[in-house]
């Protein structure tokens, strides 16, 4: 075997080791964790494959209100409009907003996030508000056709263009 | 690896094969995010940079940061970027200085990750995974323009296509045993919330209650396919049964859950590296097939 096969070979084996140390959990925190983190995002090696896993759970829906100049209304969602391989792309950000409710501060400036994602896409909208509804799937044993899902709201939030690009956006009309 | 290819000229084929469909995947992926990339990982992206620094502290991936010392508009650094990394993946895709295009491309694709860690999904961790790999093996041996020009690639294409293999099955027995830990995999809810949840609805599935031990029984397929992959592709008799499975559940995820990159790309790259390295061909002897156009005969018989 030559020299740098063998190089190789031990570079390889390091690299399918780390692939394999990230199934188990809790091995990304502490001070390896942030080794591990950092060659993760490096190689790919080390990161999480566990997809839709433990559990797939349920989710909530986003949705905005959006109140254009011209005193129309209408909601949509974060997803609308926008290519299919993007909504996949979004509805995880979204997801981000779940992750981080608990935190009121954080909920608001995620929540302000995307609703200015939203009014940069459209500017005939003056203010939107941000809608965040919990899904909740019945489970296999407990599904009644009559009733098979319940939403409910959970966090609304308006947020105003600010003016000055109410005044560029009216320069531009 | 008994019972696979094992000769380095159909190693280096099946290299060849796999480097076309990783490109081919990431070029789509890329094309599909070309109006929304602004969305995605701009500094004023439906996740503004501020609030992910604010939250997270600064990272080394600063889109807003590096436009700024290019004296660029976000949108401008974003654009030229987009085109830069299409462009090596081109040239990756047809193997032109293929060692160097990989390099690009992993320094692309890593960029992209991190600029925004809320834009990727499952799609894009397989692809940084194998861009990486790619950089250390002889991908540009077949079926490339270096091949054409007789530029010999570095490294030893029997042992990249076995790490390649086995780096695949890791992140399969990975999928699998992160699923057994939940209770949703054993009882059949995960499948039917999967297909039935808005995000990721394509069809009305509800009847599928009905069915509760059907349900239960995909789900308990899936966990059988992900966590046995690793062991069932050395088996003979299993291989390409457990392969066709694993590309059967990839073909349900594009088609029920909308998945589509995901899901073609994965079949496409689990049958690369499971099923065409078992198809026979004389040891030695180039096939000729339409592929085959800019491969170069190896200029000695290879020995098994």
């Amino acid at each position: 075997m030559s020299g740098t096969r063998k190089v190789f070979g031990f570079l390889a084996t390091m690299h399918l080791t780390v692939l394999l140390a990230g199934m188990i959990p809790g091995v990304g925190n502490g001070p390896w964790g942030k080794v591990m983190g950092a060659y993760a995002r490096l190689t790919g090696a080390g990161s999480s494959f566990g997809f839709f896993s433990p559990n797939v759970g349920n989710q909530w829906v986003i949705e905005f209100k959006l109140h254009h100049f011209d005193g129309k209304e209408e909601i949509i969602s974060l997803k609308e409009g926008i290519p299919s391989e993007t909504a996949i792309r979004v509805g995880n950000m979204s997801r981000f907003f779940t992750r981080m409710f608990k935190l009121p501060k954080i909920r608001r400036s995620i929540a302000a996030s995307l609703t200015a994602g939203i009014l940069e896409q459209r500017p005939q909208v003056k203010k939107a508000t941000f809608i965040a509804k919990s899904y909740r799937l019945a489970s296999l044993n407990n599904f009644s056709r009559l009733k098979p899902r319940k939403i409910s709201p959970v966090y609304e939030c308006t947020f105003s263009r600010h003016p000055d690009q109410e005044l560029k956006i009216a320069g531009i009309r | 690896m008994q019972g696979y290819a094992r000769n380095e000229p159909r190693c280096q084929s099946i290299l060849g094969a796999f480097r076309i469909v990783l490109s081919l995947s990431m070029i789509a992926e890329w094309l599909f995010l070309k109006t929304s990339m602004a969305d995605l990982i701009g500094p004023n992206g439906f996740l503004q940079e501020n609030l992910m620094t604010a939250m997270f502290g600064s990272s080394p991936v600063s889109i807003a940061g590096w436009s700024q010392e290019l004296g660029w508009e976000a949108k401008k650094a974003i654009a030229w970027g987009y085109w830069v990394h299409l462009a090596f993946l081109f040239s990756f895709l047809v193997g032109f200085h293929t060692r160097i295009s990989s390099v690009i491309v992993w320094l692309g694709h890593t960029i992209f990750m991190n600029a925004s860690i809320f834009a990727i999904y499952g799609v894009d961790r397989y692809f940084h995974l194998f861009i990486f790999l790619s950089i250390f093996m002889p991908m540009g041996a077949r079926y490339s323009v270096d091949a054409y020009f007789l530029r010999k690639p570095l490294g030893n294409s029997r042992d990249s296509l076995l790490i390649l293999q086995l780096a695949t099955t890791i992140t399969y027995l990975h999928a699998g045993i992160s699923k057994m830990r939940g209770t949703d995999w054993w009882d059949g809810n995960a499948i039917w919330r999967a297909v039935n949840l808005p995000e990721f609805r394509q069809f009305d599935m509800l009847w599928l209650s009905d069915f509760p031990l059907i349900m239960k029984i995909l789900c308990w397929g899936t966990l059988l396919l992900e966590t046995g992959y690793i062991i069932a592709v050395w088996v003979r008799p299993l291989r390409v049964p457990w392969a066709l499975g694993i590309i059967t559940l990839h073909a349900g995820i594009a088609l029920f859950m909308g998945l589509r990159l995901f899901g073609i790309s994965l079949i496409a790259i689990n049958f690369v590296l499971f099923v065409l390295p078992t198809f026979r061909q004389e040891e030695g002897i180039e096939v000729k097939r339409w592929t085959d156009f800019l491969a170069r005969r190896p200029k000695t018989q290879s020995t098994v």
